[in-house]
């Protein structure tokens, strides 16, 4: 035994060594010298779903590596409503028939492989992204399938033409799908013609970036963790921290004991309420709040008896107490939703409310009478115009466990109680994982059923459009020519006035056919240590790495 | 010996083969399909179809398993559906994180069976014995998830002495050359490496190695008792050597020689407790990812990474039952 515990102690004692040393783990922002320096970790539940090409990426961390490694030619800049220069020396001329946008380009600007970025670069990132659009619906590459040709004259000027005019062209170039990419490294990455299914998806480049941005991915792990460092080449202003770590979690509990033991700095996307509550207010801890652009509401499919009925379906409306859910559930964290587009919107209609809330006016048989407190007499009164003027309507109420968080029990079985409070609902809550939610969707088999939506690009319209559109989602198998119009007509209406009162009316139109009752918006927050700061939530949902600072 | 090693071989390869279809059959009961869970909730019909027929799930059941069972006899794992990855690289990457912490897992159940449950046997009926039964009944009923929380709340958040998840620190993995954190970072000379390797792994892997070792505790104890009866150690007592050697010389050594055996159906246990300690740990290893591809019903992915699991299962068994009818020829002749 004796001989063995020399070098044992040894050891230990050297262990001891390191344990006090430190060493080059995870600090601090610390030391002077040229550039960023420290490093910051942090900690989400999300998980990526395709890749980090922008072609490809459209869940939301894939587009958040894209906007802290790659940049668009417009962008939103912090809490800003309407996207700035970013890659383009200044915002696009654009022709008065609104179909071409003329954009000069910035210079001295480098791609983190050291290649310069020029308009043949965006040319070819443009048409790439389209490309992989045209061949892969399931991609972000389909959000700029209105580019009709893209013109480099120059290697500073870039001529986009649309096949027909598009108001949110810009707020969509400020999407990930339109991040500007190295020709060099994605030279082999592009469509030549034939692809077709899977040979499509290999000619995604994954694994990494090729961008302009901050930062560059250094290694990435899947399910795991993804590694940045400070772009050596970037133009702009050096980030604050020089190396971002995020770390994947599973679970939510796993990622607040991380936080609360210091092994993450910041806790985003996505801790519970009341787990976001602990840190609230707690020394060493802070919590960061902004609003969010996602939004959570019930789809009843139109098309499954006895829902065709817009009276029943807006008897369901007046019978779903929204405050009751943002309140006991999220102990008032969120906000009551009372329109598809929310409020983050000067242009968001809360007609929803005003027709079927608790102040709503009580309609007679088809019109609607004197104000009337009581949601019943609402609820009784449309039941009896779907000819059910007593007696109870079976709802069948389904839910995904697990994909919109751990409270999405509890936002059913709320939403279930204030049905049946009304007496005029009998609700049969059932259940079933994601994986098999979106088969039933789309198969038809959920009457009644929640859901969630975060928008690709800061526009009313992407809260419109694709709950209209066959093509692109509607989930209620809506499918309203009448409402696709009035869609297609705010996209092309430039007056600012004028397409305000035309998306007013899509939402005014949505509200009273009733295939979808908005129900809350959950902000967005993060919870980071006090040493943390510049994290800043804004409704884009850009999470800008290049902020953050550990003192 | 060698007949032995040829029937253990032969009882293999039906063990095998009802183990992949089982897996095949299981995750085509389950409801959730892995094509929704790939192409996310948007996806066109058409494309779902074109999907499922390039993965060759529209195909009937009989020759979907037919390509199964021959690329799994061929090496060949295929892609995983949801991620893409070539599945033999999911276990390439993640195996020396299982490998690492389900192997110091059984030096922590070894040394809590081995010395709790002699420790009982050598104190029968006193309260050591009661307090080391006791332990090795709660440890063997304890669920993973729940000690692994418990010792998280304790060590993690109130005592702050361990972290609660992870192989290591943020940007302290040390240079790769096995896999192993703790080889890698021993054989580079990083101390800073191996000690936060050692950290993370502290937890983990006592939750994991107590579990089991509970198992081990009743089964030493009784070994050690029959052991400490036997006519040769009586023969030792005899002889006059001290109760010390007596008892860690000639009853512990003929007490561990079935525990060898019991150890290799243990590492199965082992190995499936892996996937709960890594869930809860955060632990990036084979298990974590199967719990994810489980979710999202990758049956290309599961079923590779659990042939794998059976793979080496049988392999370790097989290791240690030639082991053991080496060691012991009652075992081969029996």
């Amino acid at each position: 035994m004796t001989r063995v515990r020399g070098p044992v102690l040894a050891l230990v004692a050297l262990l001891l060594a390191a344990a006090c040393g430190g060493g080059g783990g995870g600090g601090g922002a610390s030391g002077g010298g040229k550039g960023p320096s420290g490093s910051i970790v942090i900690g989400t539940t999300e998980s990526l779903q395709n890749s980090f090409d922008p072609a490809q990426a459209y869940d939301y961390l894939g587009s958040e590596v894209v906007f802290n490694t790659a940049e668009t030619l417009v962008t939103y800049e912090p809490n800003a409503t309407d996207p700035s220069p970013k890659l383009a020396a200044s915002m696009p001329d654009v022709s008065s028939d609104g179909l071409i946008y003329t954009f000069v380009l910035r210079a001295g600007v480098k791609f983190s492989d050291g290649t310069p970025f020029n308009a043949a670069a965006v040319k070819f990132s443009l048409e790439r992204a389209r490309a992989f659009g045209a061949k892969d619906p399931e991609a972000a590459g389909f959000l700029l399938s209105e580019i009709r040709g893209i013109a480099a004259p120059s290697d500073d000027k870039v001529v986009i033409s649309l096949s027909q005019p598009d108001v949110t062209f810009l707020s969509r170039l400020a999407y990930s799908v339109a991040g500007i990419v190295s020709p060099t490294a994605y030279a082999n990455n592009v469509l030549t013609g034939g692809e077709d299914g899977a040979a499509v998806t290999a000619r995604y480049k994954t694994d990494t970036i090729v961008g302009t941005g901050p930062y560059r991915i250094v290694a990435y792990k899947e399910r795991e963790s993804i590694d940045y460092e400070a772009n050596p080449n970037y133009w702009g202003p050096e980030p604050k921290t020089k190396r971002i770590r995020v770390r994947l979690f599973n679970q939510s509990s796993a990622l607040k004991l991380a936080l609360q033991n210091n092994e993450v700095d910041v806790a985003f996307r996505s801790l519970q309420p009341d787990e976001n509550a602990f840190f609230k207010g707690r020394p060493g801890f802070t919590l960061v709040e902004g609003k969010g652009s996602g939004i959570r509401y019930l789809v009843i499919n139109v098309t499954a008896k006895p829902w065709d009925d817009p009276n029943l379906r807006r008897a369901l409306a007046a019978a779903v107490n929204r405050k009751a859910v943002v309140d006991e559930v999220f102990k008032g964290s969120a906000t009551v939703l009372a329109s598809m587009v929310p409020s983050t919107f000067p242009t968001s209609e809360p007609k929803w409310e005003q027709l079927y809330g608790a102040n709503a006016p009580v309609p007679t048989t088809s019109t609607r009478g004197a104000p009337n407190p009581s949601g019943r007499t609402l609820v009784d009164k449309y039941l009896s115009a779907a000819g059910k003027p007593a007696g109870t309507v079976p709802v069948e109420l389904w839910y995904s466990p697990t994909h919109y968080g751990d409270t999405e029990q509890a936002v059913a079985e709320v939403i279930a109680r204030t049905l049946e409070d009304t007496k005029r609902f009998t609700v049969n809550v059932r259940k079933v994982e994601w994986a098999e939610y979106g088969k039933k969707r789309k198969a038809g088999e959920m009457p009644v059923f929640l859901m969630g939506w975060f928008p690709d690009y800061l526009d009313p319209d992407d809260y419109l459009e694709p709950f209209a559109d066959p093509a692109i989602f509607d989930p209620a198998k809506w499918d309203d020519p009448k409402m696709l119009e009035m869609v297609h007509t705010e996209q092309r209406t430039h007056d600012p006035d004028q397409r305000a009162d035309a998306l007013r009316a899509a939402q005014t139109y949505m509200a009273d056919q009733v295939p979808y009752i908005p129900i809350f918006q959950a902000p967005q927050v993060a919870a980071t240590s006090a040493k943390v700061s510049g994290v800043i939530l804004d409704p884009i949902q850009i999470f800008r790495y290049w902020l953050l600072e550990k003192h | 010996m060698r007949r032995y090693l040829l029937t253990r071989l032969a009882l293999t390869a039906p063990l095998l083969l009802l183990l992949l279809t089982a897996t095949f059959l299981l995750l085509r009961v389950a409801p959730g399909d892995p094509v929704t869970a790939t192409l996310g909730d948007r996806a066109s019909d058409a494309r779902v179809e074109e999907l499922r027929h390039s993965l060759g799930l529209d195909q009937p059941l009989w020759r979907q398993y037919g390509s199964y069972v021959g690329g799994a006899l061929h090496g060949d794992f295929g892609r995983a559906i949801t991620t893409g990855t070539p599945v033999w690289k999911t276990i390439r990457e993640r195996f020396p994180a299982t490998l690492e912490l389900t192997m110091a897992a059984l030096l922590v159940a070894l040394s809590v069976g081995i010395g709790v449950g002699a420790a009982s046997a050598r104190y029968r009926d006193t309260p050591l014995d009661v307090a080391g039964r006791v332990l090795g009944i709660v440890l063997y009923a304890a669920p993973i998830f729940w000690l692994g929380i418990l010792f998280q709340l304790l060590f993690s958040v109130h005592l702050r002495w361990l972290p609660t998840g992870g192989r290591t620190a943020a940007f302290a993995e040390p240079r790769h050359l096995t896999g192993l954190y703790t080889v890698d970072a021993t054989l580079t000379g990083n101390l800073h490496g191996l000690w936060e390797a050692l950290r993370h792994l502290a937890l983990p892997a006592v939750t994991l190695g107590l579990v089991i070792g509970g198992v081990l505790v009743r089964l030493v104890r009784v070994n050690m008792l029959q052991a400490l009866r036997s006519d040769h150690v009586e023969a030792a007592r005899a002889r006059g050597l001290p109760e010390r050697s007596v008892v860690l010389r000639h009853a512990l050594r003929s007490a561990l020689v079935p525990v060898v055996a019991i150890v290799g159906l243990q590492f199965a246990l082992l190995l499936s407790g892996a996937v709960l300690t890594e869930h809860t740990f955060s632990w990036p290893g084979i298990g974590e990812s199967l719990f994810n591809f489980l979710g999202n019903r990758d049956y290309t992915a599961v079923q590779g990474l659990v042939t794998f699991y059976a793979l080496f299962v049988v392999a370790v068994s097989l290791l240690i039952d030639i082991v053991s009818a080496w060691v012991d020829p009652r075992i081969r002749y029996s």
